[in-house]
Parts: structure tokens; sequence; C-alpha cells
């Protein structure tokens, strides 16, 4: 798999434990 | 045989859903909104189930088979970004302001936020668009019974359109959303059981390696499905448009969830910020779950298809790789599952379109030219939800010449126009009637001109210039009114 493919894979996983970390932080200051 | 009647079972569900929601929808809010009461489940998967149509388990999934990896990663990271997006900077505001101003539909807080003008702009693109670009999901799962089932075409949509409007006309909102939570369960559950199944039928990572090593089209070696900028449609290839067009088609199609009425109207609908914030965690994870395993099957249709069939039908139309790799890999009783995922997918997409249009229609048009009390509003709208489901039955069946070039741009044209607007109402300090109204004309007229003279030839999703110029027509209104105050 070239580089750029596996790296958007791999940004597409991080970015959805970020995501995850940031809507807890988000969640908890909104609630 | 067993894929009929778990078929039919389902459909049956969904008319007793409708039946039992019927008896719970006292009102207007009730059919518009379902009280705003819905919870954090039924909110986040009908998102889920609403964005999901046939398009993407069948198109997203099945243009791998075309375009390689590149198409599944760059879609899937558009899909996680824009909904971790939408769940954070559209739900909270867009709850809270709807309850504020009492709006029951998105362009109704168009008109609280700017005035009547936007508001009947953005009802009058929900109309005409969302009618034609249900054309094309109908055609979806059309095509899909008659290949699957050997249903005759014209029946199929007539059977799909017929329990969406019994469901969505008699239930409102509250069935629209109920029905989404099962249809995005299924559609949830068939991706990743269709995706892992796939994978270890065809050896796990030795499949990857397998890949490499296949003869796929133009001459060309598997090695080319892992690289980026190399496969797409020929006549792409030919324009040496490859990374143009796999950019701009994937991100039109993701950002879409930002602003979609259909999809934006849950968050008005949400109980509570509790609602939000709880959906906030979950929906993006289901998204990319989905994304993740859906959009990566086509690829692997070098594996299996050549085996069995002339590859030329699947890369003349790559809806065909989901359900074919389906039938090959799932054992018989399986394949009802995934069937009915995708008919699911289909339904759950058409009813909040057409839930949408028809509110529009009653709420956003009439309700502005004639005075209609609650109840003739509430009759009007179930009457309206029929005609508008099977209108775009009638245009499926043999859709002719201008006919497919509006299904073509309708989805463009719902998403550059209304993602000015959504955040101008949600975030802009003072805002401004002809600023809106000039961007959201401009969206209209840049996606259909850009779609007729220019899309061929630069391969660029006329979403992105239609965004683009709705934007610029949105700065330029507003930098003229401070030059005049």
């Amino acid at each position: 798999m070239t580089l750029i493919i596996a790296a958007v894979y791999a940004a597409s996983i991080a970015l959805m434990v970020f995501g995850f970390a940031a809507a807890l932080v988000k969640a908890r200051r909104m609630l | 045989m067993i894929e009929e009647a778990v078929l039919v079972a389902y459909l049956a569900l969904m008319v007793i859903i409708g039946i039992y929601e019927y008896r719970r929808t006292r009102g207007l809010l009730d059919f518009y909104l379902a009280g705003r009461r819905l919870g954090t489940l039924l909110v986040s998967f009908s998102f889920f189930a609403t964005y999901f149509s046939t398009a993407a388990f069948l198109g997203g999934g099945g243009f791998g088979f075309i375009a390689g990896f590149q198409w599944s990663a760059f879609l899937t990271f558009f899909h996680v970004l824009f909904a971790i997006l939408a769940w954070m900077i559209i739900a909270p505001p867009m709850r809270r302001i709807a309850e504020e101003v009492g709006a029951l539909t998105i362009p109704e807080i168009f008109a609280k936020r700017f005035g009547k003008l936007s508001q009947l702009i953005a009802a009058g693109v929900i109309v005409f668009f969302f009618e034609l670009y249900m054309v094309s999901i109908y055609k979806g799962a059309g095509n899909l019974l008659q290949v699957m089932l050997g249903i005759d075409y014209v029946a199929a949509l007539v059977v799909t359109a017929a329990i969406v409007t019994i469901y969505t006309a008699i239930g409102g909102f509250r069935a629209v959303v109920v029905t989404d939570l099962i249809q995005g369960l299924l559609i949830l559950i068939g991706g990743v059981a269709l995706f892992a199944t796939l994978l270890i039928s065809l050896g796990g990572v030795e499949a990857i390696e397998n890949l490499r090593h296949v003869q796929i089209f133009a001459g060309m070696s598997g090695e080319a499905l892992f690289e980026f900028g190399k496969l797409a449609p020929p006549p792409i290839m030919k324009a040496g448009a490859v990374i143009p067009f796999i950019l701009s088609l994937t991100f039109a199609i993701s950002i879409a969830q930002l602003a979609s009425p259909q999809l934006v109207v849950r968050f008005v609908a949400a109980g509570d910020e509790r609602v939000i914030a709880h959906g906030m965690i979950l929906t993006p994870l289901i998204i990319g779950i989905f994304a993740i395993c859906v959009f990566s099957i086509g690829p692997f249709g070098w594996l299996i298809i050549p085996k069995y069939a002339d590859v030329k039908d699947f890369l003349k139309n790559p809806d065909l790789v989901v359900p074919f790799i389906a039938m090959k890999t799932f054992p018989a009783g399986v394949n009802a599952l995934l069937l009915t995922a995708i008919v699911a997918a289909a339904m759950s997409t058409v009813n909040s379109l057409v839930h949408v249009t028809a509110t529009s229609f009653v709420r956003d048009i009439l309700q502005n030219v004639s005075e209609l009390s609650e109840n003739a509003a509430l009759r009007l709208t179930r009457f309206m939800v029929s005609v508008f489901a099977l209108l775009p039955v009638i245009f499926a069946v043999k859709p002719f010449g201008v006919i497919v070039e509006i299904v073509g741009l309708s989805f463009s044209v719902i998403t550059a126009t209304f993602l000015i607007p959504v955040l101008a109402a949600l975030y802009a300090k003072k805002p401004s009637s002809a600023a809106i109204s000039a961007s959201m004309i401009t969206a209209v007229v840049t996606c259909a001109v850009w779609y007729r003279y220019f899309f061929r030839t630069y391969f660029i999703y006329p979403v992105i210039p239609g965004l683009v110029a709705s934007a610029i027509a949105y700065g330029v209104f507003r930098l003229l009114e401070r030059s005049r105050e």
C-alpha cells in the first residue's frame, strides 16, 4: 500500500480516537 | 426463498411501527419533530441511517473496485472528519436556537434568523431537488431487488415507495426515527459482518498480498489498486484528472453531513443537551467503523468477481460489486440479512427526504401564503408525504434526458446551498437576509452551470465550486452591507 493511502487510513483511525476524546471533554463541559 | 421471507417480515415490521407511532402522534410538533423528545440512540442512529443510503452502501462500497484503496481511504477520512464536525459545531447550537425560536423545520430557522425570503428559497430547493434526488435512491433499491431477487424493476419500486409512504404518512417523524434505528442497526451489522467475513474467507492479510498480483483493467496489475492518483473511470484517467476527481468527490459526499436539512433536523428533535452530548461521542464512532469496513470492500472484488463473471459488467456498474461479493461470501441464509440491510438503507434515506420535503412544503411554503389550522396543516402534510414519496417513482421507472441531469446535480445543489446559511444561522452576529439569499441562489446556479459545462472537462464535483461561489457571494454581500452601514 502506498504511503499516502496508508497514512490516510491511519489518519482516519487517529481522527476517530481524537474525535472520541474531544467529544468526551466537550460533552462533560456541556452537562 | 429465505431472502424473500426475511424481506417481507422486515417490511411488515416497518408498517407495524408506523401504525404504532400513529397513535402517539397528536399534533404538528409530534409529526414534524417527534415532540422534540428524542433520546440519544434514536437521534444518533437516525442520523447514521439517513446519511448512509444505498448510494453509500452500493456506490461507496463498490466504487473502490474501479478506483482502488485511494477511494476507500479518502472517503473514510472525510466521513469521520465531517461526522465529528457536524456533531461538535452544528448540533449543539442548532438544537438550542431551534428551540429558542420555536422552529419546526430548517428553513423556518432561516426565516427567524434572516427573514422569509431565505425560508422560501430553502424550501423551494428542498422540494425540487429532494424529489429528484430520491429518483437515484429508488433506482438503487429497484436495481438491487431486480438483480438479487429477480423481482420486476417497476414492482420493486412501487413496493419500496408504498411501504415508505404508509409508515411515514401515518407515523410521522416518530415512525421515521424508530424505523431508522432498526434500519441503522441492520446497515451497521450487515456492513461490518460482510467486511469481516470477506477478509476471513480470503485469508486475512494474505488477501492484500494476493490482490497485488491480480490482473485488473486497462492492462494494469493489482498494484495500481494501492496507488494514489492512478485509477478512475477511463475518461477521467484519460483527462489526467484522477486526483481532483477522487478528492473532490470524497470531500463532497462527506461534507453533506454538516448541513443537509434531512440530517441536521435530527439535532432539532433531540430531547435536550444531554442527547447531543452523548450523540457526539457515539455517532462519529459508528460512522467511522462503518466507513472503514464498507468503503474498503470494493477493491477485494478483484479476488472474487473474475472467477465467476465478466468484469466488464461490474466496471460499467460498480453498484453491483457489493451485492455480488455478498452472494459469493455469505452463506445462503445470511444473504438475506445483507439484502434487507441494503433495502433498509434506501428506505431510511427516502423516508427522511420525503418527511423533510412534505414538512417544508406545508410549513415553509403553504403556511406562508395561506392561513392553515394545525389540524389542516397536519392532514395536508400527511397527504403531501404520499405525493412526494410516489412522484419520484414515476421518474425512476424511465428517467429521461433532463431528469437524469438534474438527478446527477441534486445532491450537489442540496449540499452547496445549505452549508453557508446553516453556519450563518448558528454563528453570524448580524444575520443578513440579502447575503443569505444571494449565497443560496449562487450555489444553485453555480452547481448547475459547472455540472453542465465544466464537470466533464475538469472532473471536479460541483459541490466544491458551488460552495466556494456561495461563500464568496455571502462575503461580497456582507461587505456591501457593511460599507452602506
